[in-house]
């Protein structure tokens, strides 16, 4: 079992990747499995929660799992041009707690620790010592000042056009400049780091010759494809 | 022509990423490192375990996000099971079984470490936030039975656990925004701070909450690495070290080549 999954990982990881080159038949194939066996595991492992959390309990005697179940089963009613509006009901529940939920918590853990985080003094114990950090807590009050102008829309032509207020936006561009710039940093570092794990999967010692006869196999698809189709299309 | 030289200019950029990173895997160069202050903070969080610690491990990385924080994982699950920490494993996102799986193989349980007495495995649990907050109140009120169909009250270690309070470290390797949750719904009203791990897309997004929020944070495969050597058993995260480090030199130098022909066309132009 072991090697066909072996197999069959590596010919995905590679057919997939022949997309650089040109789209072919093993790419689409390989679209269409992801597609359908993610479909499949997300179905399994729904089925799987409700199964454990709500439908064992309510069998056993714990009666108050019946009214997610019907909020649940309301839900279906989305398909019925008729019954359509009873749907609302579910999705006012599901939107209500969930709002609750964010709004006891957010002002708190977004809001007001962040903001007592960000305006720290920055000469006081225990940043004083260490100039590094006196340095960065003075930049992140100087950038927030800076981004928050930036976003300040209203007030009098006179107040928008202050030199102060334009020195601030200039500079608030070039902050979020470097933060975006950050951010796609970020991202190639994540990506290369999906790149290098399926690397080492196809070049470990038990891979490799897989690994081999299924790029040979990919390159003569890729090869093959456009004199097949010049082909077809003649006839 | 200049689409066919875009188009084979795609393919060339990556043939060369491709080439330096397999390069590096299949002979190691053995790059110099330097421990970040960030993973020595984590890694005195976890080692400051007391034995018999009880820790929640939230497996809540897609499966995309997993191979980045693999190496992080498994080096925390080792230090975790070589602190005598108990563990319990449980996810906030679907594809945590199928990374349970791969994960406790790549950590290796040490001898003598039992299932339901040392560590469980709770399975997914659906709801996001809503799904934190029911499993921080009440465990026991939430599930009756572990992933495999156990019932919670024949596994041990779940008889000590009750609610999020029973804790001593809490710990989420993220792919996505649910350590945010994580610090909606634990950090705020239950007033424990949790540790957390995620990719480097989400770094900017959870970095500003650390460390008045989050208790540690971990957000490069770099520190995988790091993280390793600190608790000196080499694994895939020193083995790719070499070759993401040389990737991005690759790409950097892309970069600078690109814009400074970028610059000449707009001047010309």
């Amino acid at each position: 079992m072991d090697v066909v999954a072996l197999w069959i990982s590596t010919a995905l990881t590679i057919f997939t990747v022949s997309l650089i080159f040109k789209e072919t038949p093993l790419y689409r194939f390989a679209q269409h499995v992801f597609m359908g066996s993610a479909m499949g595991y997300g179905i399994v492992m729904a089925v799987k929660a409700v199964s454990d959390i709500a439908w064992n309990p309510m069998t056993k005697g714990e009666a108050i799992w019946i009214i997610p179940f019907i909020l649940g089963l309301m839900f279906y009613t989305k398909f019925s041009k008729k019954y359509f509006w009873v749907s609302r009901y579910p999705t006012a529940v599901l939107v209500s707690t969930g709002v609750a939920l964010t709004m006891r918590a957010v002002v708190r853990s977004s809001f007001l620790a962040q903001i007592s985080s960000t305006f720290l003094n920055p000469l006081a114990p225990p940043y004083v010592g260490s100039p590094q950090l006196v340095i960065n807590n003075i930049l992140v009050i100087v950038i927030v000042i800076c981004t928050l102008s930036y976003f300040l829309f209203s007030g009098e032509k006179t107040w928008q056009r202050n030199p102060v207020m334009v020195l601030l936006r200039k500079a608030a561009i070039y902050f979020m400049m470097f933060a975006f710039g950050a951010g796609f940093a970020s991202t190639v570092v994540s990506r290369i780091a999906l790149w290098v794990g399926r690397t080492r999967y196809l070049l470990a010692s038990e891979a490799r010759s897989i690994t081999s006869i299924i790029i040979i196999f990919t390159a003569l698809v890729l090869v093959g494809q456009g004199p097949l189709e010049r082909m077809w299309k003649r006839r | 022509m200049s689409e066919r030289v875009e188009h084979y200019g795609t393919i060339v950029l990556y043939l060369l990423v491709a080439v330096a990173i397999a390069f590096p895997i299949l002979n190691p160069i053995g790059l110099p490192m330097v421990v970040s202050e960030d993973t020595e903070t984590y890694y005195k969080l976890v080692d400051s375990l007391k034995p018999g610690g009880i820790v929640h491990y939230g497996i809540d990385p897609e499966i995309g996000g997993f191979e980045e924080l693999r190496s992080r994982m498994i080096a925390i699950g080792r230090h975790l099971f070589a602190k005598d920490a108990r563990i319990v494993f449980v996810g906030f996102d679907p594809n945590a079984p199928g990374i349970y799986k791969m994960l406790i193989e790549d950590i290796g349980v040490p001898k003598g470490k039992v299932y339901g007495v040392d560590y469980v495995f709770l399975g997914y649990i659906p709801g996001l936030e809503i799904g934190i907050a029911s499993y921080a109140k009440d465990i026991h009120a939430l599930l009756s039975v572990d992933y495999f169909g156990t019932p919670l009250k024949d596994l041990p270690l779940m008889n000590e656990v009750k609610d999020i309070k029973d804790f001593s470290l809490i710990m989420s390797f993220s792919s996505h925004g649910l350590p945010l949750n994580y610090v909606e719904q634990i950090s705020v009203p239950y007033h424990i701070k949790v540790a957390v791990c995620v990719i480097g897309v989400m770094a900017p997004t959870v970095k500003p909450y650390y460390p008045d929020q989050i208790i540690g944070f971990l957000s490069t495969p770099r520190m995988g690495a790091e993280y390793e050597l600190l608790i000196r058993k080499p694994g895939i995260g020193i083995a790719d070290f070499d070759a993401q480090t040389i990737a991005h030199a690759v790409l950097l130098v892309f970069i600078v080549v690109g814009n400074l022909t970028e610059l000449k066309r707009a001047k010309k132009r």
